[in-house]
């Protein structure tokens, strides 16, 4: 599906995905930061605003803009197959499969382009997470894991207690690397902001490769189980299939949602960060002294 | 000469063609989320379809339809075969449609199965597609 | 004789007659947009050099949702239909007729992608209107010598500016130049209509979506109009312009189709523009026949200003109600209906300027005054009578209709 014999064909396909990149790149929402009600909202002098919006809080056309960056992102990071997205006409990420509490994470420019998105999604009931009728996490089918017979300690947590970090994207034309920085540390800050809000998460769960991702579980100061061993795989016509073919290992997470003391110490210091003369040292300083561990198990 | 030489050809598949389209989840997600339900009224010879989420009904139209479509079968053959486009079939009055047109702008990129396997059915079925 | 049944009661309240709450609601949301944004500026505008442009009404306008009313949800759009645009149009229309049509004319831009029914087209151009920035879009059909008439073989045979286009691989060149384009100076594309080499008249005239950044396109001179001076109305030249295959709208030869298309389609909307414009000029002129006292009366109540303001006000219902029936009928007929938009558009093109003249006259020399905006709605009104089908276009599109006895 991903590859086409036509030359012609593919030419078209590559087209198309250049034109929804190009669409996606126009596209600015400064209104996502005047809309009605909103979990969390952070302003920054220089103009930076980072938000949180449940999918509900969100009119159509603001979610299909954040669907629409999210499929932008990875289409330029390989991982999307431009023959899928032109045969199904997608230029978003599909909406149906979202529920009306899953939180969006966005920060925003001063002129309303989005810098970097990070969503925290659950699963439809509240059932125990080693209950055979619980609805699986997107991280666990794409993986073919039930993450609750590799780490027991998940297996006694109802499902509602339990979310699921995806898509960590920076607008990938931002290439200077202090404002990549500075959008990760305003997102995670509004990661950990709302957990500590919401009271009931205690756990997360998703997938991340090692050198890239991992990173930003220590940055919050998580304590990992890293589940060794999973051979993800999407089916070959679906759109993310490339997610697992063109990328190093990717392998799925459970960490736990610190004490409310703890995040709330971490997220200080994130907020610390920002103030630095020197953000990367800063960044060093803090997982040196307060960043999360890692524990690897096998699937 | 007529595409179609008995009625219980074009029954066969006009029915085949929306049976499978009503079994893709994309397309039946679709008709359910734009609350769509869709008569086809096709003549010479006289074939109805009724589409509806997750229902195809040959020849009975259970309950009024958000849009009537109509157009002769060999309007229909053309049009799934990719020989007739859907704006001139429109503008040349080939084929007619009735019903609220935001929800037509709507139901129209949904049919784009249909032209994938038109083709295929029509050949099987024992004609030039 | 049989007694005529107490209709149900939905038949009571026909939507011709009571608008939806939707649509009442998107009526409220323009009119205030109309007066509070559009008012303080018109006069502005109107006196601005010819290529002045006030994006700062295009973008209150777009917050709103004006250029995205008839794009479909799922594309982020409003998914409304005719009758919306003509009830936003007639508000927009009754404080400025130029303004309106630049949301007019950005709609008919995407009227095409919309027909094409062609989902990766639909993907690709109409989730630009959906961001907070907006996006203007037009439709480019009038060329210097063929007019809005590109299917008479002679003028395409003669004409030295037609747009034409060739195949070369898996692209399209287009060369050759429009005219009087509305938005043409400030829009991100254009649906454009071109002659296939060698192919001209109906069967070669082929619908594109035409990137403006193009290279080769060169946005020309905008016209010095005598009104609708909020609008641009541009030349647009294409010199070897490389349009990728998947731009052409409905396939080669749809261009015809779709165009007639199009045009049924608009007719309700400009004649809403049109009763817009009357109304405008009505309500100024009915303000001053209460207010101005001549010979110890109100001139409203002299029989002479009296009897002017009745057929006014009748002229503007009647425009009105014709407009309503015909966008409520192009929402749901397709192929559009020919007879009841040319209809509403030839009554209300003329009722416009009947209005306008009217008002005029009643306003004395205040009328003729510019601060006063009542010269500005009758040059605006004559202007309304030209574009989507002159009286005498619709005049042989009504007679037509009225011997064509095709059924459902």
């Amino acid at each position: 599906m991903c590859t086409n014999d036509d030359p012609d064909t593919n030419r078209t396909r590559e087209r198309y995905a250049s034109d929804i990149l190009a669409l996606q790149e126009r596209l600015t929402f400064r209104t996502l930061a005047t809309l009605p009600e909103v979990t969390y909202r952070v302003e920054r002098a220089d103009g930076l605003t980072t938000l949180g919006l449940r999918t509900d809080q969100l009119t159509t056309r603001h979610l299909l803009g954040m669907q629409g960056f999210r499929l932008a992102q990875y289409l330029r990071l390989g991982w999307v197959c431009s023959d899928a997205i032109a045969s199904r006409a997608m230029f978003c990420e599909p909406t149906q499969a979202l529920r009306d509490d899953d939180l969006h994470l966005v920060t925003l420019d001063g002129q309303g382009r989005i810098l970097g998105y990070l969503g925290l999604a659950g699963v439809d009931g509240s059932l125990l997470m080693a209950d055979p009728e619980r609805a699986p996490f997107p991280v666990e089918v794409a993986h073919g894991v039930n993450l609750a017979e590799v780490v027991p300690a998940l297996a006694t947590t109802p499902s509602d207690q339990v979310r699921e970090l995806k898509r960590f994207v920076h607008r990938r034309s931002m290439t200077d690397k202090l404002e990549r920085l500075r959008v990760t540390v305003e997102l995670l800050l509004a990661a950990g902001s709302v957990v500590l809000d919401m009271h009931e998460v205690r756990l997360l769960v998703g997938d991340v490769e090692e050198h890239v991702a991992l990173r930003h579980l220590m940055i919050m100061g998580l304590e990992t189980r890293l589940v060794e061993g999973t051979r993800p795989a999407l089916e070959e016509r679906h759109y993310l299939h490339h997610a697992y073919t063109e990328r190093a290992a990717v392998r799925p997470f459970v960490a736990d949602v610190p004490s409310a003391e703890n995040l709330g110490r971490q997220l200080r210091l994130l907020e610390e960060l920002l103030e630095s003369p020197d953000p990367v040292a800063s960044l060093r300083a803090l997982v040196s002294d307060f960043g999360g561990n890692v524990e690897r198990v096998a699937a | 000469m007529p595409v179609f030489q008995t009625k219980a050809q074009a029954d066969e598949l006009f029915g085949d063609l929306f049976r499978i389209l009503a079994a893709d989840p994309d397309f039946a997600g679709e008709l359910e989320r734009h609350r769509l339900t869709v008569a086809l009224v096709h003549t010479k010879p006289d074939v109805t379809i009724y589409l509806a989420p997750g229902e195809v009904h040959v020849d009975e139209v259970p309950a009024p339809p958000v849009l009537t479509v109509k157009m002769s079968c060999d309007t229909a053959h053309a049009l799934w075969a990719g020989k007739l486009l859907l704006p001139l079939a429109v503008a040349t009055g080939k084929l007619r449609v009735r019903g609220s047109m935001a929800k037509v702008i709507e139901f129209a990129p949904l049919l784009h199965p249909a032209f994938d396997r038109y083709p295929d059915l029509a050949v099987a079925a024992g004609l030039a597609a | 004789m049989t007694m005529l049944q107490t209709p149900p009661v939905e038949m009571t309240a026909p939507t011709l007659y009571q608008l939806s709450p939707e649509l009442q609601a998107l009526r409220e949301t323009v009119r205030e947009f109309a007066v509070d944004v559009i008012r303080p500026r018109a006069l502005a505008n109107d006196q601005a050099p010819a290529d002045h442009f006030d994006w700062d009404v295009v973008r209150a306008g777009h917050e709103i949702g004006l250029l995205r009313l008839v794009v479909p949800t799922a594309y982020g759009g409003l998914g409304l239909g005719e009758l919306g645009v003509a009830v936003a149009l007639e508000e927009i229309a009754a404080e400025c007729a130029g303004t309106a049509l630049i949301f007019g004319a950005a709609m008919l831009g995407q009227a095409p992608v919309l027909l094409s029914g062609d989902p990766q087209l639909q993907a690709r151009f109409l989730p630009l209107f959906s961001g907070d920035d907006p996006v203007l879009a037009c439709n480019a059909i009038t060329e210097e010598l063929a007019g809005c008439d590109l299917l008479i073989p002679e003028s395409a045979e003669f004409a030295t500016d037609v747009v034409t286009a060739r195949r070369e691989g898996d692209h399209y060149v287009l060369n050759g130049s429009k005219k009087f384009i509305t938005n043409g100076r400030v829009a991100h594309y254009a649906t454009t209509f071109a002659n296939m080499e060698g192919e001209p008249g109906a069967t070669g005239l082929t619908c594109f979506v035409v990137d403006l950044d193009s290279p080769g396109v060169v946005r020309g001179e905008v016209a010095d109009k005598m009104g609708y001076r909020a609008c641009l109305g541009t030349e647009l030249h294409f010199t070897d312009v490389r349009v990728p295959e998947e731009n052409v709208v409905g396939g080669e030869g749809a261009g015809f189709h779709i165009n007639i298309a199009q045009m049924n389609m608009a007719r309700a909307a400009v004649a809403a523009i049109s009763t817009g414009i009357a109304r405008g000029a009505f309500e100024l002129a009915k303000a001053w026949c209460d207010e101005r006292v001549q010979g110890g009366k109100r001139l409203r109540e002299h029989q002479f200003s009296a009897r002017k303001l009745a057929e006014m006000a009748a002229k503007v219902d009647a425009s009105r109600m014709l407009y309503l029936r015909a966008a409520h009928l192009a929402d749901n007929e397709l192929p559009a209906p020919v007879y009841e938009p040319a209809v509403a558009k030839l009554f209300a093109d003329r009722a416009a300027i009947e209005v306008t003249e009217d008002a005029m006259s009643l306003m004395g020399a205040r009328g003729y005054v510019r601060e006063h905006r009542m010269e500005k709605y009758l040059r605006d009104a004559l202007g309304t009578r030209i574009y989507e089908g002159t009286p005498e276009v619709l005049a042989l599109a009504i007679t037509e209709s009225l011997y064509d006895d095709e059924e459902w």
